[in-house]
């Protein structure tokens, strides 16, 4: 389903790229994937080796105990703090997520995770957004999206249940 | 888009040497706690991984060249930066769904914007809706590694938090110190210049 979906949306894309472009465009934008590509390939590559491997020494009591279904709120919490502190980019936290969530961690900690990472992730926020933006914007930013994490690993499970 | 990451020598790159040690030192653990089985099984997990995911990335990256092409960056802070009010607000929320890459090409368009003069609301718009929900990040790594039902879930429980960080993040920002605010605003440029250099 997420295949069709993406072909769809890339089949679109195609198109409004050739009516806007031409085949210049459409020539361009494959340039500009194939270099992002690149950009991360390697990346992208070991992270998924990494979460393989990641998969085969997580302790799965361990994790049930502490961010499994059962875990709770402290559960959501320790998913929140992994989340903040967990550098890299998507191509390494989603399939380390995925790897969690397959070794028995609860819906609300793996969201809290996952969320914590997009909006309060620590290396990003201290690498990137404080010499850009100043300390002012990333303060106000950091100090409204701190709940965020919480929020989610509060309201995704029930929605997951739904969907399932 | 960067360009100084591409000529660095491999042994200076940080990230991948992080990513190379961590990948190291899981090997280890695996080999010490079940022997050349703990690799083999952990092998085996990474090329289902692979090849699970493989499809969905090519046409995700495909689809974010094309979205690049139809929206380039320039212009979309050009449309952000000119706009006030809602509509600004509403365009930097969309671009900042939109906008494929890493930080290195998010922070360097908010540093613009905010440069600029965008309003402090839009490029907030832009940041918040970058952070929690960006359709290529969805569509290349969430839907294919977390399955739909928890890629949705997580979706529909933090996409209204959008509204709330583009409300709420420039009240807090207007409560920081006069001087943080403008040095904020003065240092954007210094930092671009270094990045650009």
């Amino acid at each position: 389903m997420t295949l069709y979906l993406l072909a769809g949306l890339v089949g679109l894309t195609a198109v409004l790229v050739l009516r806007k472009d031409g085949f210049f465009g459409l020539r361009k934008g494959s340039v500009t994937s194939a270099l992002l590509l690149r950009s991360v390939a390697r990346m992208l590559v070991l992270g998924m080796v990494l979460a393989g491997m990641t998969q085969v020494i997580l302790p799965q009591e361990v994790i049930t105990r502490w961010i499994g279904d059962e875990s709770g709120f402290t559960g959501i919490l320790i998913g929140a703090a992994v989340g903040a502190l967990v550098p890299g980019g998507p191509y390494v936290v989603i399939p380390l997520a995925a790897s969690i969530f397959l070794s028995g961690a609860g819906v609300g900690p793996v969201a809290a995770l996952i969320t914590a990472w997009n909006t309060i992730p620590f290396t990003r926020t201290v690498m990137w957004e404080l010499p850009f933006l100043g300390g002012a914007f990333t303060t106000s930013r950091m100090l409204v999206n701190l709940p965020f994490p919480i929020v989610a690993g509060v309201l995704t499970p029930p929605i997951y249940r739904l969907l399932v | 888009m960067g360009e100084s990451q591409k000529k660095k020598a491999w042994w200076r790159d940080t990230t991948l040497i992080t990513m190379v040690s961590l990948l190291a030192v899981v090997s280890l653990v695996a080999f010490i706690q079940h022997g050349v089985d703990g690799l083999r099984d952990g092998g085996e997990n990474s090329l289902f991984i692979i090849r699970q995911a493989a499809p969905a990335l090519f046409l995700g990256f495909i689809l974010a060249g094309f979205l690049t092409v139809l929206f380039p960056p320039r212009v979309v802070g050009r449309w952000m930066g000119d706009e006030a009010g809602v509509k600004g607000v509403l365009i930097g929320a969309a671009a900042g769904v939109l906008s494929p890459g890493g930080p290195y090409v998010m922070y360097p368009i908010a540093a613009a914007l905010m440069h600029g003069g965008a309003g402090i609301a839009s490029i907030s718009a832009f940041s918040v809706a970058r952070n929690i929900f960006t359709a290529n990040r969805f569509l290349v790594y969430e839907l294919p590694f977390l399955g739909v039902p928890l890629a949705l879930a997580k979706t529909l429980s933090t996409l209204w938090l959008i509204g709330v960080g583009t409300l709420l993040v420039p009240v807090v920002f207007r409560l920081m110190p006069r001087s943080a605010q403008e040095a904020a605003r003065s240092r954007i440029g210094a930092a671009e210049q270094e990045k650009t250099e």
